[in-house]
């Protein structure tokens, strides 16, 4: 069989390349067994969580929640906008849409961490960093992700509009926007929680939140209180996930069956 | 679903209080969106632009780095993973109390965000690409487990139970029945999770697991922006094309 030796060849390979590349790479593997006791040590050390200055860490929890909130509504005006211009069935310029989709998949592709250390140079450490951060890389996907809702209203709608004589805005406010509203809804819950998510660790490249708050416990080596910052952590992503499935599986048609979308 | 009038009003109250308070709370004001993209986009063009190649040996290495311990810590994860999903899946799992253990050893990892392990192996192992390996592996293992045992999950029982049926042990079957068929979705999510380890070799790079994230934070550190500019463009060229391969590879394979 074909489909099999193909298997074995590509197996064979990747085990191949497995070993080339642990002879390319300085690996300290005396350190690697010695580092996982100490790994495993420290472990031990930050039982039972506790030394914890409480508000503080719910300080940085809210603020790990305002700056996804805030991040994401910038995000989502913005989107809306530049996504009516970005949708190649009501662009009103040919050339736009391509600009725009352009602009978005640039966005979309630097990591937002980078976004995040590029902000926390030029604006400062804090919350706002991480705000721009999460509102410039979720533009990029969600102008994506508005724009391919868009194209799929009903082409009988916008032609409907069109007869009526109805200027491209009020097409848009009140024949194209609320034909893909569902969708739309769907996709910046489904952005929100991938941004609290964000949030969370933003942090610690400077960007403000709880992640901020866990750095400053490791430096100072307070195992104990890292431990319970974690467990916090562990807890709010938790959450959201929780939640946002629920309401997903209740109310909207969830984004994540969809393909073709790359995250993160 | 969204059909009442007065509901629909109270949500959209709702939503634009929850904004207006993380907006004064985080002293938020929606001019800053315009001042500080602005500041923000001068601030690139006039420091970050254009980018500066002449480290370029210096960010070669680093950028080798990045692939090599992305392709180990994905295989070595998808290698433990293999066992611990055949655990964590009910149509597999060949003794029932593993199966809750696996589970929850894979929820952990999966929701623990890699940062936090790279931050803690940084303080017990030091910094570089043995923390960084390491935590990948941590992370990687906590999703592909439950991608696996999904796969396991959704499997055809009828392969496994003529299997069964002939005496065969849970090796065998597993070696004989689940293994071959569910081969091709494993090596999707493999690829998958090359792909996706490149994307996530970044910060953890930058909180000090090595690779082309610790070079973009260390040139920032010294100030050299045009260098760090350099090292993002080479990064995304190598997103893009491990993305670009993994996408053949993976159309070759299915």
């Amino acid at each position: 069989m074909t489909s099999k030796r193909i298997y074995q060849w590509f197996i064979g390979t990747s085990i191949v390349l497995f070993f080339i590349s642990l002879t390319q790479v300085d690996l300290e593997y005396a350190r690697l067994t010695t580092g996982f006791k100490d790994f495993a040590e420290m472990l031990l050390k930050m039982f039972p969580p506790a030394n914890l200055e409480w508000d503080r860490v719910l300080e940085g929890v809210l603020e790990s929640w305002h700056i996804a909130v805030v991040g994401t509504s910038i995000a989502i005006v913005i989107s809306l906008f530049l996504s009516l211009t970005a949708a190649s069935n009501v662009s009103p310029m040919k050339g736009l849409s391509s600009i725009v989709k352009g602009f978005a998949a640039l966005m979309r592709v630097i990591p937002v961490f980078i976004w995040a250390l590029i902000f926390v140079v030029s604006l400062g450490m804090g919350p706002l960093a991480g705000i721009m951060a999460l509102a410039v890389h979720s533009l990029g996907m969600l102008i994506k992700v508005y724009a391919e809702s868009i194209e799929e209203v009903k082409p009988g709608i916008i032609e409907a509009m069109r007869s009526t004589g109805a200027g491209w805005w009020s097409m848009m406010m009140r024949g194209v926007i609320p034909s893909a509203m569902t969708s739309i809804l769907s996709w910046s819950l489904f952005r929100l929680e991938i941004d609290l998510r964000y949030s969370t660790i933003l942090g610690m490249v400077g960007a403000g939140g709880i992640g901020l708050i866990m750095l400053g416990t490791l430096r100072m080596y307070n195992l104990q209180a890292t431990l319970s910052i974690i467990l916090i952590m562990f807890a709010m992503i938790f959450t959201v996930e929780f939640i946002g499935s629920r309401i997903k599986a209740r109310w909207l048609n969830g984004p994540t069956k969809r393909t073709g979308v790359t995250i993160g | 679903m969204l059909q009442l009038r007065w509901k629909n009003m109270l949500v959209i109250t709702f939503l634009v209080s929850m904004v207006g308070w993380s907006c004064v709370a985080s002293e938020f004001k929606p001019v800053m969106v315009i001042t500080s993209m602005s500041d923000a986009f001068a601030y690139i063009w006039n420091d970050f632009l254009p980018p500066d190649f002449v480290n370029w040996q210096h960010m070669l290495k680093y950028l080798l780095d990045t692939i090599y311990m992305c392709y180990i810590a994905t295989f070595i994860s998808v290698v433990i993973s293999l066992f611990i999903s055949l655990c964590a899946s009910q149509t597999t799992t060949p003794v029932k109390w593993l199966y809750p253990i696996a589970r929850g050893i894979a929820s952990v990892l999966r929701t623990i965000p890699s940062t936090v392990w790279v931050l803690l192996l940084v303080v017990s192992v030091g910094i570089g690409l043995t923390s960084g390996v390491l935590a990948m592996i941590l992370a990687g293992v906590g999703w592909l487990t439950r991608a696996f045992a999904e796969v396991f999950d959704e499997m055809k029982q009828g392969q496994m139970e003529a299997l069964r049926a002939t005496g065969a042990g849970w090796v065998h079957v597993v070696s004989q029945g689940i293994l071959p068929q569910s081969l091709p979705a494993i090596l999707a999510w493999a690829l998958y999770a090359f792909d996706n380890s490149i994307r996530d070799s970044t910060i953890i790079g930058m909180v000090g697991g090595g690779g082309i994230g610790f070079y973009l934070q260390e040139s920032v550190k010294l100030f050299q922006f045009q260098e760090m500019t350099a090292g993002l463009v080479a990064l995304l060229a190598l997103i893009i094309g491990i993305e670009f391969a993994t996408n053949m590879l993976r159309r070759k394979l299915l």
